[in-house]
């Protein structure tokens, strides 16, 4: 079967979208309802915890009023079937931080802050009330809409269309006092949540609600400064029907638990439901979202597998080892045990197993005719031992092999999904650079298509460089938290080639020292975690900065094909915080070779080249 | 009057600056410390000895206050807020505002008080010989410049809370530098992300850093698809950075402009001025570097741009 070019331009374009879970014009037809909706369409106020690119406004956005109907009437329901209707305030950064400066008071801030986001949100509401007339064919009253426009202190306006664009000229009444604030307000000022209850009672008491709930969903939350957080978390704490609030925030990006009554914190679960998205089935949503994306692809008439599993390419064990060179070992192996009555007894073993013998020869620095007999006359402990390190072996496979182009395979469904780490943006993007080399620029598709180990692995490779390079300019401290990277990645390298028995599979760290060192590293790492260039162990479990001092790190998994390091998490070591610091500054070949115990390193020749470009940060400021 | 020759009656370029170069009736305003040595002009030392009621000198107190001496005495706290304390020290029929040892958050406040009243209005900028390299770059990034970022913020008096009437007509230009990673990280904040316009300072300050410029932001030029829209304006040049933008916004006239200054300091001066005349369809994206100490060496050209009353503004 020959597709046209044209088909093969779908299947990019349907996997290509990777800012956001489906491509905009797609919405209803790619939507996959994440694991915890359920949990988001409660009316309980909700925090929906999430790194970059986890699907958080996405989730949010299908909330919406507009979003829900649509879905409802693809789904041949109507909207008498819609059970919430939500609307979505952004809280964009460069406006937010308008709301700050120490020519004001506090208090004035505050209320500045309290009435900007009544005028948001009630624009809004305005919106939606003008869609719910039209599905209801019931119109509010001028005394509801006065009364709204009273509590938003814009005077007497009786009529929906006047109050949007009342509500358009309040903010820019607003931006002019921000920009030169006098002595004294020159506007009125609404009161902190009283509009919006207001807004949502008159549309409930005059029937255009009906049964139904309202969702006010805050999105990016964590760019409120934290005097506004503690405005915010007062409308989430005083929240009552028909009213609720469903609050998206990056990881740690929760920093005052504090509301306008500076006694009464808001609590979980007392006062809203947390739901950390990484812990709300990602694979199977995320498989859910794959295998839609190819059922739609397949329905255009594009020769593709159903299943994601049979969509990208899996080795086995064996099949990695000999692909990376364990049959040519094997053979030296073999070679040296000629003329032994070992020899016969190690022919008969799989190349992809006998290989074994001469890494652990390496490890263990003993002879390699007395670990041959061991294994001969301790065959179960052998395999119990391959089983422990043979995925280890695998890297230290590749050790010394230059110019080879993959030194470690990353493939098959479970890897791809380990790598993107509960992210479904990472997830897409590297099902969509697997794709695009695996076709690598032909437009035709002749057979079945599925994606290679070596596409995948190439991949992976490929979206870590780009997620590393992106990475500076996502933080504040993205500079910093690169080099970081670098460091640690560079670390877990050279001892992923240097097993010695004794650290394979070393991707996790802990931080010691003086506390101050401790602090000011853990600080960076936190913003690490919330910008996808570190993980942390489970235990950290959402936002409060006191607990997690003593905590696990690793770097983000979507960077272990671009170090060539293990995705699996397995063991850690201690990382002197006062080495990371050193990261920093001009010498980092310092800090790292410090971290690394002085052991030696690998020649700018040995590193793979997308890491030998960084050898002006490795070596940079002082030689080895 | 055509651009090239507009430039030519706008800008005058100097080795050294002499008394005679400023105007009798003009009032200096410039930094009263500086990192660099082109934030010192040694002719301000002979000012402030022999004509210390023509000259300003600011210091920064904090990101939202400036303390002043000049020809009113000391001023301790001016809020950069301010227009009426910020217009009071511009008293003067004409200023000349040396930019080159202000941070943006306290020169774009004052040029927005002269723009406002129309004010007879000369800015001044020292090119530096050369920056510092990095000793061990991670990135694209090769020179050394920035400490930290405080983050993204308005410029005080440049605040904008209405956003675009549809975010899906939305441009962000941004004006590069060697620091790639901030067009981007000023970028992901907008959503959806707009279209990419890029402008680079050609012909630079030296021969090569327009090459370094692109290099510098290879990221974002692939990531964003902007190579092709690339604009070319002169490096040290406020007005073709202007007419850039009034190009771009004659192309896209509909279009909301989100507007990223971070690169040369006329660049932004040339920004900042269309900012000013565009004030509802623009948003100045700035994250406020925290400058390292000694980023540049030497004094290059010295550049004086005259605005006269901006009535080409």
């Amino acid at each position: 079967m020959k597709e046209d070019s044209a088909a093969a331009t779908l299947l990019r374009q349907l996997f290509g979208d990777n800012r956001a879970e489906w491509p905009p014009d797609h919405f209803s037809d790619l939507f996959v309802a994440p694991a915890y909706l359920t949990k988001l369409e409660s009316m309980r106020p909700c925090l929906l915890v999430g790194g970059r690119g986890t699907g958080k406004t996405t989730s949010l956005q299908s909330l919406s009023y507009a979003s829900v109907f649509e879905r409802l009437v693809a789904s041949g329901q109507t909207f008498e079937d819609q059970a919430y209707l939500g609307i979505l305030v952004r809280m964009n950064k460069n406006r937010v931080r308008a709301f700050d400066g120490s020519n004001i008071d506090a208090t004035r801030w505050s209320k500045y802050f309290a009435h900007y986001f009544n005028l948001l949100a009630c624009s809004e509401l305005a919106s939606m009330a003008v869609w719910l007339e039209e599905k209801t064919e019931r119109f509010l009253s001028p005394s509801a809409i006065g009364q709204v426009s009273g509590d938003l202190g814009l005077g007497s306006i009786s009529d929906i269309k006047q109050l949007q664009h009342a509500i358009k000229t309040g903010i820019s009444q607003l931006q002019l006092e921000v920009n030169n604030p006098g002595k004294q307000s020159s506007i009125s000022l609404s009161m902190a949540e009283v509009p919006l209850r207001t807004f949502a009672s008159v549309l409930r008491d005059e029937g255009l609600l009906g049964e139904r709930v309202i969702f006010c969903c805050v999105d990016e939350y964590e760019n409120l400064l934290d005097y506004q957080q503690a405005i915010i978390n007062t409308y989430v704490k005083h929240a009552e029907p028909p009213l609720s609030y469903k609050v998206g925030v990056r990881k740690f990006g929760l920093r005052n638990r504090q509301t306008l009554d500076a006694q009464d914190l808001l609590k979980t679960p007392d006062d809203y439901l947390e739901i950390e998205i990484a812990d709300e089935g990602f694979e199977y949503f995320a498989r859910a979202v794959a295998e839609l994306r190819l059922r739609r692809a397949k329905e255009k008439g594009i020769n593709v597998p159903e299943t994601l599993q049979a969509f990208l390419v899996e080795l086995s064990f064996a099949e990695e080892a000999v692909l990376l060179g364990a049959e040519k070992v094997a053979d030296d192996v073999l070679i040296k045990l000629k003329g032994t009555d070992l020899f016969t007894y190690f022919s008969a073993i799989p190349k992809s197993e006998s290989y074994f013998l001469a890494f652990w020869k390496d490890s263990e620095n003993k002879p390699l005719l007395e670990l041959a007999e061991n294994w001969k006359q301790n065959e179960s402990a052998w395999r119990t031992r391959l089983g422990n390190y043979g995925y280890a072996s695998l890297f230290w496979l590749s050790k010394g092999n230059k110019g080879v182009r993959i030194r470690k395979y990353y493939c098959g469904e479970r890897v791809l999904l380990a790598l993107a780490a509960g992210n479904i943006r990472y997830f897409l993007e590297l099902i969509d650079s697997a794709i695009d080399i695996e076709l690598n620029g032909q437009n035709q598709v002749d057979t079945t298509l599925t994606i290679s180990a070596k596409s995948q692995t190439l991949a992976a490779r490929e979206v870590g460089k780009r997620r590393l390079n992106q990475l500076e300019g996502l933080a504040d401290h993205g500079v910093q938290l690169k080099r970081l990277v670098l460091a640690i990645g560079k670390v877990f390298f050279e001892l992923a080639r240097e097993p010695n028995g004794k650290s394979p599979e070393v991707t996790s760290f802990v931080l010691s020292g003086s506390p101050a060192c401790v602090e000011a590293v853990s600080v960076l790492l936190e913003e690490g975690i919330a910008h996808l260039a570190f993980e942390s162990d489970a235990k950290t479990k959402l936002t409060s900065k006191a607990e997690i001092r003593d905590n696990e790190y690793r770097l983000h998994r979507i960077f272990s094909a671009f170090f060539e390091i293990s995705h699996r998490k397995k063991r850690r070591m201690n990382f002197d915080a006062k080495d990371l610091l050193g990261v920093l500054d001009d010498s980092p070949s310092k800090a790292i070779s410090a971290m690394l115990d002085g052991k030696q390193q690998s020649t700018e020749g040995d590193l793979p080249a997308q890491m030998a470009l960084f050898s002006a940060f490795y070596e940079g400021g002082d030689a080895h | 009057m055509s651009l090239f020759t507009q430039l030519l009656a706008h800008t005058r370029r100097f080795k050294t600056l002499e008394q005679d170069d400023i105007y009798a009736d003009e009032l200096v305003v410039t930094a009263a410390a500086a990192t660099e040595n082109r934030g010192q002009l040694p002719l301000w030392s002979t000012f402030v000895k022999r004509n210390p009621e023509r000259i300003i000198a600011i210091s920064e107190l904090d990101k939202d206050h400036i303390s002043v001496i000049g020809n009113m005495g000391a001023v301790g706290k001016i809020s950069l807020r301010d227009e009426v304390a910020i217009g009071q020290i511009l008293n003067s029929p004409r200023v000349l505002i040396d930019i080159s040892g202000l941070p943006q958050h306290v020169w774009a406040p004052l040029l927005k008080s002269a723009y406002l009243k129309r004010q007879r209005t000369r800015v001044l900028y020292v090119e530096p010989k050369s920056y510092k390299a990095h000793p061990s770059p991670a990135s694209a990034t090769l020179f050394d410049l920035s400490v930290t970022f405080d983050g993204l913020a308005p410029l005080p008096g440049f605040a904008r809370l209405v956003g675009p009437e549809d975010e899906n007509r939305c441009l962000f230009v941004a004006l590069l530098g060697f620091e790639g990673n901030r067009p981007e990280r000023l970028l992901l904040q907008i959503d959806p992300p707009p279209k990419v316009i890029p402008i680079v300072g050609v012909p630079g300050f030296q021969i090569e850093y327009p090459a370094f410029t692109v290099a510098c932001n290879r990221g974002l030029l692939h990531d964003y698809g902007a190579y092709s829209e690339i604009v070319f304006a002169r490096a040290s040049c406020p007005f073709e950075a202007n007419e850039a933008l009034r190009r771009i916004k004659k192309s896209y006239p509909e279009h909301y402009m989100y507007l990223a200054p971070v690169g040369t300091k006329p660049h932004a001066l040339g920004t900042i001025l269309f900012a000013l005349a565009n004030p509802d369809t623009t948003e100045i994206m700035f994250d406020h570097p925290v400058r390292k100490a000694g980023r540049t060496t030497g004094i290059g050209t010295i550049h004086i741009y005259d605005f006269g009353q901006f009535d080409g503004h």
